[in-house]
């Protein structure tokens, strides 16, 4: 008998950028960046609050006794952050809400936090939240413990300010959350610090300093939940986003067992988002690394176990 | 002949998206419709259904080797209104000029697109760095704009400091068209709003009811206070949207069923004899020409 500790990886919105409706992205969804680790804890650790976020609710239902959130915030953009003031339970007295981020510039997220909530163009009015409400920043390279229970690493990836990835260590598995970096060469270098750091100690030894520490954060993860918005034909690096190519670059290097191909693009409909998958299958098959290569879907569930 | 003049929604829920199963006869993105009679390109409010129509309205106008002029009407400057606007690709050309109409003062306006488009939370660098040719006009109380002539009427709403727009569009070929997408419900604002809509043929009003009838919003229009505008401004073509997002397909369906049988008590009192009610749904994947979701009577 299997007695192997499990966690349940939730996808509650795969999409980048924007959300998406239309009967044609209805397989692989329209809510934008959201995801859930359930590992048994008597607590929900939510990656990014994007509007998948409103699936949060049904998790909320089936474990009515569990009153504490944790969010990991990779970064501030909208597809990653519009829907958290809309979160109910800010106004319930019986819950703490525990937000860990990275600073925006010079400012720490609760800041940020504080001018969205009061701000005169958010679509409810908001009340001072009931629930306990505590905040954590979170610098690049820092490792922590969440309710002395889950290990969280971070990573600074190359995106728009200060971008992390995710590496959450669970009991008897591991699962990181790469949403949104593109790659780093010397023409797109867009991570906030990053460039003054390269002018330090040279762009080649930057870029190869990045990738090797990249692969070293991703090094043995079981899981990885890599951004794939673009493929080779419409790439715009500058936008910060990646291919499942380069997905697969990295995860072989790191000798990571499954891929999820996530932040798919909200001008890519379910056939679009479906050969991509078929693409990537077929290139997987040319390395000599074999990574099972799954296209994340709003509303999947995934057992996370090592293998 | 004319060209008959036709709407179509790209976006029909307020406060947030909604992109879920249970919405797909409905809609679920935020905010937008386009207001079509063959000439100008008129879009009032720019919530995430504008972007899903950027793409295929740029490739459409270079192939035919135009520039495109774009008229885009605000309701207001919450999110559900205008967050889809970093993602309309026209904006982001520089052959595309896009003009911008509120009824609330410049600056306002202008601050309200910068926190949309502010690098904190998009890759952009606020509004002015978006590539367009840009303006933004204060309409007050009037603006003509093609064939268009645009009425502008600002009522105060809790939920912005700016206030909020209510539209009016008179074609020159007759069509008269009222756009009500956030409006305190009470009885007072709503008065004067039926005041300022008195007569127009088409009635697009939000109908942001919650599933839970004990929950009343007091800063957004229900599916009840459309009924009593239509029936005040005598419209002839109530079209409900801006629905709340926890509203699904069948939700709505529901609503409209309570709303045309309280249209049929009035209609036995002598009143809204020729007011017909429908829903705004969104109509993505049917190219623009094809679609003729409300003919107005020209």
């Amino acid at each position: 008998m299997n007695n192997k500790p499990v966690s349940i990886l939730k996808f509650h919105g795969a999409r980048g950028s924007r959300p998406v409706h239309s009967i044609t992205t209805q397989a692989y969804g329209g809510n934008t960046t959201c995801l859930e680790i359930d590992a048994g804890h008597d607590f929900f650790l939510v990656i990014d609050s994007g509007t998948g976020l409103s699936h949060l609710e049904k998790s909320i239902q089936r474990s009515p006794n569990r009153k504490k959130i944790h969010f990991l915030i990779t970064h501030t953009h909208w597809d990653h952050i519009a829907s958290l003031p809309f979160l109910p339970q800010f106004s319930d007295p019986e819950f703490e809400i525990s937000i860990h981020a990275p600073d925006v510039g010079d400012m720490p997220f609760s800041q940020l936090f504080n001018l969205l909530v009061k701000h005169s163009r958010l679509p409810i009015l908001w009340t001072a939240p009931r629930c306990k409400l505590n905040f954590f920043r979170i610098r690049p390279g820092e490792t922590f413990l969440i309710e002395s229970k889950i290990k969280v690493s971070t990573f600074q990836v190359n995106h728009q300010h200060i971008t992390l990835a995710y590496k959450i260590g669970l009991a008897d598995s591991s699962v990181a959350i790469v949403t949104d970096t593109a790659l780093l060469n010397h023409q797109n270098i867009l991570g906030q610090g990053m460039a003054s750091k390269a002018s330090k100690i040279g762009m080649d030894n930057f870029v190869r300093e990045y990738e090797e520490n990249l692969i070293n954060f991703l090094r043995g993860v079981d899981s990885v939940v890599f951004d794939t918005h673009f493929n080779e034909q419409n790439l715009r690096i500058d936008w910060g986003h990646s291919t499942p190519q380069l997905a697969l670059h990295y995860c072989a290097k790191a000798g990571v067992k499954k891929l999820f191909m996530f932040h798919h693009a909200p001008e890519d409909d379910d056939h679009a988002v479906a050969l991509k998958q078929d693409l990537t299958r077929h290139h997987q098959v040319a390395l000599q690394h074999q990574i099972e290569v799954i296209n994340a879907r709003e509303e999947d569930e995934w057992l996370i176990q090592s293998a | 002949m004319a060209h008959p003049v036709r709407i179509r929604f790209h976006g029909v829920r307020a406060i947030h998206p909604a992109p879920f199963k249970g919405n797909q006869t409905t809609g679920g993105n935020t905010s937008c419709i386009e207001i079509i009679d063959g000439n100008s390109m008129i879009f009032v409010n720019a919530g995430y259904g504008i972007a899903t129509v950027g793409d295929r309205l740029l490739a459409t106008l270079k192939e035919r080797q135009q520039s495109p002029e774009i008229t885009i009407l605000l309701s207001d400057f919450l999110w559900d209104s205008t967050m889809g606007l970093p993602s309309f690709s026209p904006i982001h050309d520089s052959k595309t000029s896009v003009k911008i109409l509120t009824g609330i003062p410049i600056n306002s306006a202008i601050a309200g697109l910068n926190d949309v488009t502010s690098n904190i939370f998009s890759p952009f660098n606020g509004f002015q760095s978006l590539a367009a040719q840009k303006e933004i006009v204060h309409v007050n109380p009037g603006f003509q704009t093609g064939r268009w002539s645009v009425m502008a009427k600002v009522n105060q709403n809790a939920l912005t400091a700016d206030g909020a727009t209510i539209w009016r569009l008179k074609h020159e070929d007759g069509a008269n068209i009222g756009v009500v997408l956030l409006c305190e419900r009470d009885e007072r604002t709503i008065a004067e709003t039926s005041n300022f809509l008195e007569g127009c043929d088409t009635l697009i009003c939000a109908a942001t009811s919650h599933p839970d009838q004990n929950v009343k919003d007091p800063n957004r229009l229900g599916f009840s206070d459309a009924l009593t505008i239509a029936l005040a401004t005598k419209t002839k073509s109530l079209i409900l949207s801006q629905f709340h997002p926890a509203m699904n397909d069948l939700a709505i369906q529901a609503e409209l069923l309570s709303l045309q049988q309280s249209l049929q008590r009035f209609k036995q009192s002598g009143l809204g004899q020729n007011l017909t009610i429908r829903l705004a749904t969104e109509l993505e994947n049917i190219s623009v020409p094809d679609v003729d979701l409300v003919k107005i009577a020209i």
